[in-house]
């Protein structure tokens, strides 16, 4: 249990120093991919969840800067809502990442400690509803 | 000034918010039994600066406020905290500006007769991305309007066909923020006022029909 405690905050630490570098992406592509695939799975997983008043956390306002924290976002497990990272949005994500960000680290990810293990429906929508506004300001800004 | 479509429904009555044309957000409220008489206060900030007082009240009747008009960031956070007079929040919200994005309609609308039949409509772009542009048409010979037939594309630019040169018709276009880019919460500008094709052939057939808004 320590071991695996350790292995995961080890991994997180190595994740800190080694971040990928989003500014060599196609971002053209990554577009088509969201506007026609992953904006239709983020709204899906929102339907019915009043999402307006979830009150945005962070902005960003550069395209790389906007992956960067929708990957940070979208594939790393929270307390609370650990299935995120497996959820049909977040594979096409990475997806997308790896298909079209050269260099991009193919490796998988932690599933989530036991801690996380129980799941909060609130907080996946919480989770999602930050997700899909990053979104919005990545169509927003320049490259 | 209430925009129904981009309405925030919180549990204490209704705040509406519209960010105008990515130039200056204007907050409502008021209109609902919870906040009659109350007079409501709105501080704003964008990022974590300090939070300021609302520019230029919009005031009822009754010298009460109704709303607020304040300006509109096209990058950073903007954080909106409605309180009544006992300092009780009302209303907070913390979006991107362009979350309750309104477009103004487009300015000049150019429609041309092609050689081929057709008619090309364009219109000058906004200031900024992410908008796709509905034109609409009806055949408006002599005062008898047919239904709109409307077509969508991007900006700014686009072929209407399959329209009679002997015939006369009316047009418009409105711009409407695409969801994926700007959210569900944006809405469609205001329509052009109705701009009118004659014929190409002839043009006095069309000088009798009314003008509607």
């Amino acid at each position: 249990m320590v071991l695996l405690r350790s292995l995961f905050i080890l991994q997180v630490l190595v994740r800190m120093v080694l971040t990928y570098n989003f500014s060599n992406c196609n971002f053209a592509s990554i577009t088509d991919i969201y506007c026609n695939i992953i904006f239709h799975d983020l709204t899906g997983d929102l339907k019915g969840a009043k999402f307006a008043k979830f009150e945005q956390i962070e902005d960003c306002e550069s395209k790389p800067a906007c992956l960067l924290k929708i990957e940070n976002y979208t594939l790393n497990p929270i307390p609370g809502c650990p299935s995120l990272p497996e959820k049909i949005f977040a594979w096409r994500t990475r997806a997308a990442l790896i298909g079209h960000c050269p260099g991009y680290p193919e490796t998988e990810r932690n599933d989530g400690t036991q801690e996380m293990a129980q799941e909060v429906q609130n907080i996946c929508l919480n989770q999602t509803s930050q997700i899909l506004r990053l979104w919005y300001s990545f169509m927003q800004s320049p490259e | 000034v209430a925009a129904a479509a981009a309405a925030v429904v919180t549990s204490r009555g209704d705040v509406t918010v519209v960010c105008h044309d990515l130039e200056m957000v204007e907050v409502t409220w008021g209109l609902g039994p919870n906040h009659q008489g109350a007079n409501l206060s709105l501080e704003f900030r964008y990022g974590t600066g300090a939070l300021r007082p609302c520019p230029q009240y919009f005031l009822s009747g009754a010298g009460v406020t109704s709303g607020c008009i304040l300006p509109a960031a096209r990058v950073g956070l903007l954080e909106l905290a409605l309180r009544d007079g006992g300092g009780a929040m009302v209303f907070k919200a913390r979006q991107r500006a362009s979350t309750w994005l309104k477009p103004s309609p487009p300015r000049n609308l150019t429609l041309l007769w092609t050689p081929d039949g057709d008619v090309a409509v364009s219109w000058p772009a906004h200031s900024y991305l992410g908008l796709d542009y509905e034109v609409q048409h009806r055949e408006n010979s002599n005062g008898n309007e047919d239904a709109w037939q409307t077509t969508s594309g991007p900006c700014c630019d686009l072929m209407v066909g399959g329209l009679d040169p002997a015939r006369c018709y009316d047009f418009r276009v409105r711009a409407s923020p695409r969801a994926a880019h700007y959210g569900l919460e944006a809405q469609p500008s205001e329509w052009t006022a109705v701009t009118k094709l004659s014929g190409a052939a002839s043009t006095a057939s069309c000088t009798a029909s009314p003008t509607p808004a």
